[in-house]
């Protein structure tokens, strides 16, 4: 599969400095909230929201360039697997080395980044193999090559000089796939994943501002949160998705959903995501320490408002007086 | 080893560099350029009003924000510990200046951050490096996550990550005429990324 055209980040850039636009004067209602008409700033906030859903929507654009167009494409990727891991580095265009391979970039929140490797480092060895021109294959040659031989998600051991000086790191790989694919996974993974009963949702649904969630906010539960909600492992709801959505609660703690455990925000949302509308699913949530099991529909697009906050609730419930007994309902 | 940005900064401020580095942006051209180019955006910055105009609304104000000290607002004081790095934060407030250089309208809104047209592969580079440099003077991600701003933001990284991947192969496979393409992929995708960041950054502010 060969990249595409990317045409699509001029729209975005147009979609994002509406958006910033649009928030600027709500910065100065942050600064003097005495003269600021609340209700207009609403309507502020809610016009550079639906802004942001549109650069959103180019974001499902690029996609589609950059992969193809056809979720067909990407479903090659899927039944072919990955073609190894990836470290989260941009190698390409470095000065050329005998010894080491120089890091041009790092990708943004990717596994190197996580690691701590900065643009600038040289990687001399990994996993214990050093970088080393051998012949016709140089030290970038035999990088990609080991990558390629990595179990996706394995952890390797990457030795790199910063400032002159040796230092380690291990580095949790991603698998060499194409975004897209992560989505896809993620509904493969489902319950329904066998031949995928309801077929794949598309590109701007799993990649897109889905309207039905887009307002759904989260929050990983901490510690000191845990111990409120009776809970330490699970995503807080803090704001719902407004309109006929998904059954949650302001309050509750998503621990699953379809047997899955999210592990982040963002992978709480890939999961949703990867759904068509329509489509059942059982979210495990924590109710008031209560463990629950909501059957709910997927809505579609159209069941929700036009991505509106609404008012919060107020503040959380109050924990109930006693605990629920271990094990107290099967979540 | 080409030295790297903050390196060149750090000359160009006059702070302690390692002997190596100055030795070597003495003798290699293309780091003597990046030099100079520093020099001339640190100029351009000197030489705009000292305190500029309040902005009603739009995206000086953002800027501003971006660049205040701490105390003038949440997201300022968010962004204060960065601004330990002053060099990037200017090189950021020089990259947001680009938006209002010309005199418009209060309400107008702002031009993108970077426009490509002809860039040369090293233009492209410098400018990849540049966002990334962006990038990681805006604060972190809240914790909070709301669906409608993580997803694309998410999206985007993982875009410049698969990207990352395919300029390494390419790399390392000389695949130039490639590489370029992707270069401009990266640039223009990092470029709707760190607008994306700023966006979220905002809304965390209020």
């Amino acid at each position: 599969m060969q990249p595409r055209r990317f045409t699509g980040a001029p729209a975005i850039a147009g979609a994002c400095c509406a958006a910033m636009f649009a928030f600027a004067p709500l910065a100065g209602f942050a600064a003097d909230p005495d003269v600021a008409d609340r209700a207009a700033l609403e309507k502020e906030l809610n016009e550079a929201r639906a802004e942001l859903d549109e650069a959103a929507r180019e974001v499902a654009e690029i996609s589609r360039q950059l992969y193809g167009g056809e979720t067909g494409d990407a479903m090659r990727f899927v039944h072919g697997g990955p073609r190894g891991s990836m470290l989260g580095v941009n190698i390409g265009g470095g000065a050329a080395r005998d010894e080491g391979v120089e890091v041009v970039g790092v990708s943004p929140a990717g596994p190197a980044e996580r690691a701590g490797l900065k643009a600038g480092d040289v990687l001399v060895a990994v996993d214990g193999q050093a970088l080393k021109r051998s012949g016709e294959r140089t030290a970038s040659m035999q990088l990609v090559e080991f990558m390629r031989g990595v179990d996706p998600g394995r952890a390797v051991k990457v030795e790199y000089l910063r400032d002159g000086k040796k230092h380690t790191a291990t580095v949790n790989t991603a698998p060499a796939e194409p975004p897209i694919v992560r989505v896809i996974r993620e509904r493969i993974a489902g319950p329904m994943g066998e031949g995928m009963p309801m077929g794949l949702p598309g590109f701007e649904r799993m990649l897109g501002p889905d309207r039905a969630f887009r307002s759904l906010e989260l929050v990983p539960v901490t510690p000191r949160l845990g111990a409120y909600f009776g809970t330490d492992k699970g995503l807080l709801v803090v704001r719902v998705a407004e309109g006929k959505g998904l059954p949650l609660e302001e309050g509750d703690v998503l621990q699953t959903i379809d047997g899955r455990t999210p592990d982040s925000p963002g992978h709480a949302f890939r999961i949703l995501h990867s759904y068509q509308p329509g489509e059942k699913v059982k979210l495990g949530v924590l109710r008031q320490r209560k463990q629950l099991v909501l059957d709910a529909t997927i809505p579609a697009a159209d069941a929700a408002s036009n991505g509106a906050p609404r008012p919060r609730q107020g503040p959380p419930p109050p924990p109930p007086a006693k605990p629920a007994a271990p094990g107290a309902g099967p979540a | 080893m080409h030295a790297r940005l903050d390196e060149l900064l750090s000359l160009r401020d006059g702070a302690p560099v390692d002997a190596r580095v100055r030795g070597h942006v003495g003798e290699c051209a293309e780091c003597a350029a990046e030099l100079e180019r520093a020099e001339s955006l640190q100029e351009q910055l000197r030489a705009l009003p000292a305190a500029p105009e309040p902005a009603s609304d739009g995206w000086p104000e953002i800027q501003a924000r971006l660049t205040d000290s701490p105390g003038q607002g949440r997201l300022a004081a968010r962004v204060a510990p960065f601004a330990a790095a002053a060099s990037v934060v200017a090189l950021a407030l020089f990259a947001a200046l680009r938006w209002s250089e010309s005199p418009s309208p209060a309400r107008s809104p702002p031009q993108p951050l970077i426009v490509l047209g002809s860039e040369s592969l090293d233009d492209l580079r410098t400018r990849s490096r540049e966002l990334e440099a962006l990038l990681a003077a805006l604060p972190k991600r809240p914790a909070v996550v709301r669906a409608g701003t993580s997803v694309p933001i998410e999206s985007l990284e993982a875009q410049v990550q698969w990207l990352d991947h395919q300029l390494s192969l390419a790399g390392a496979e000389g695949r130039a005429p490639e590489a370029e393409q992707l270069w401009r992929d990266r640039v223009e995708v990092m470029n709707s990324l760190v607008q994306l960041r700023v966006v979220e950054a905002q809304q965390v502010s209020l």
